[in-house]
């Protein structure tokens, strides 16, 4: 491609250039060659910065102005002030980024409703069992929670801590352990209590 | 019926009818009655807007029995209308009717806020 002539997307070098001629060429169609006169006037540092290229004889930049011995030197002197204009850029644009990510998460944590209510300082060790199922169909969260059914089992001479999917709740560690609830040593061990209803009525009277 | 996981009722069943279930178990020819769980996952895309904590879930028969072997006592007692009170051995079950759920029953323990500590409330559910 001759220097002057004519730009094409191929020969873009990078997409903040791209994104300019794109803006430009915004009511052209894609694969159009753009003609060079019509870029706006803008300065060459300028440019350069945005390319973050040095001016060099083969380079892109090369090709769309046409090299001067009073640029290349201007350009040569501006060349710290350009890296700074980069870093600072490329901080700035880094901190969005991360600020952006996080904003895009919390907005899909968010569409988890009611896991707020089932963390610990609500259930207690029952909020290890609590879990997050995404769904895909409707793009969130879903809150999964789980909570125990009490019931009343027989136990029988093969008597054991878990039966099944029970688990029987006899105060042993174990017990304790498997059931998620948290050992209490404050109560006393003589702590009175009614000894009722353990053996079913139908065996006294026959 | 469905509870809070909160497990303070799990907590008091450990705590006041394990020495009973051990002391039980050395009775030849006995086969004891023992509370027990089982895990449910629920969802909570079908709790109800009126429902602000996980519930846990019984039958009026359980807990009945359970709060007797806890040394509370009915107060009053009218499932079918959704009145049940039991008190005892520092201990208080009150149930409230729910619209479209059914009955909830919270369980408060005193015995934990004569140690200084704040009464333990656990709440249930019943479906009719």
């Amino acid at each position: 491609m001759a220097a002057g002539s004519t730009v094409t997307w191929s020969v873009l070098p990078c997409a903040g250039f791209g994104r300019i001629c794109g803006l430009l060429s915004c009511q052209s169609q894609p694969r159009t060659p753009i003609k060079l006169y019509s870029l706006p006037v803008v300065p060459r540092e300028i440019i350069t910065s945005l390319l973050a290229l040095k001016p060099s004889s083969t380079g892109p930049a090369s090709q769309l102005f046409p090299a001067s011995d009073n640029r290349e030197s201007k350009s040569l002197e501006l060349g710290g002030i350009d890296t700074h204009i980069t870093a600072s850029a490329f901080v700035v644009s880094l901190v969005a980024f991360f600020i952006a990510l996080g904003q895009l998460l919390q907005q899909y944590f968010a569409t988890a409703g009611g896991y707020r209510r089932c963390q610990r300082s609500v259930m207690r060790n029952w909020a290890r069992k609590t879990r997050l199922r995404w769904r895909w169909r409707e793009f969130r969260f879903e809150t999964l929670y789980t909570t125990p059914e009490i019931l009343l089992v027989v136990s029988d001479k093969f008597y054991s801590v878990q039966k099944g999917d029970c688990i029987t709740l006899d105060g042993t560690n174990i017990s304790r352990k498997l059931s998620l609830v948290e050992s209490n040593e404050s109560l006393p061990p003589n702590n009175s209590y009614e000894r009722v209803c353990w053996i079913p009525p139908a065996r006294e009277h026959p | 019926m469905r509870g809070c996981a909160g497990s303070p009722l799990l907590g008091s069943i450990h705590d006041r009818i394990s020495l009973l279930s051990r002391e039980s178990e050395l009775i030849p020819g006995v086969h004891c009655v023992l509370p027990a769980i089982r895990f449910q996952e629920n969802s909570w895309d079908f709790q109800l807007p009126d429902v602000v904590r996980p519930l846990a879930k019984t039958s009026v028969h359980d807990i009945t029995i359970i709060a007797r072997r806890l040394g509370m006592r009915w107060k009053e007692f009218d499932p079918v209308h959704g009145i049940m009170r039991a008190e005892g051995n520092r201990q208080i079950s009150n149930a409230t009717t729910i619209r479209s759920l059914g009955i909830v029953i919270q369980y408060i323990d005193a015995q934990s806020n004569a140690d200084g500590e704040s009464p333990k409330a656990h709440t249930f559910l019943h479906r009719r």
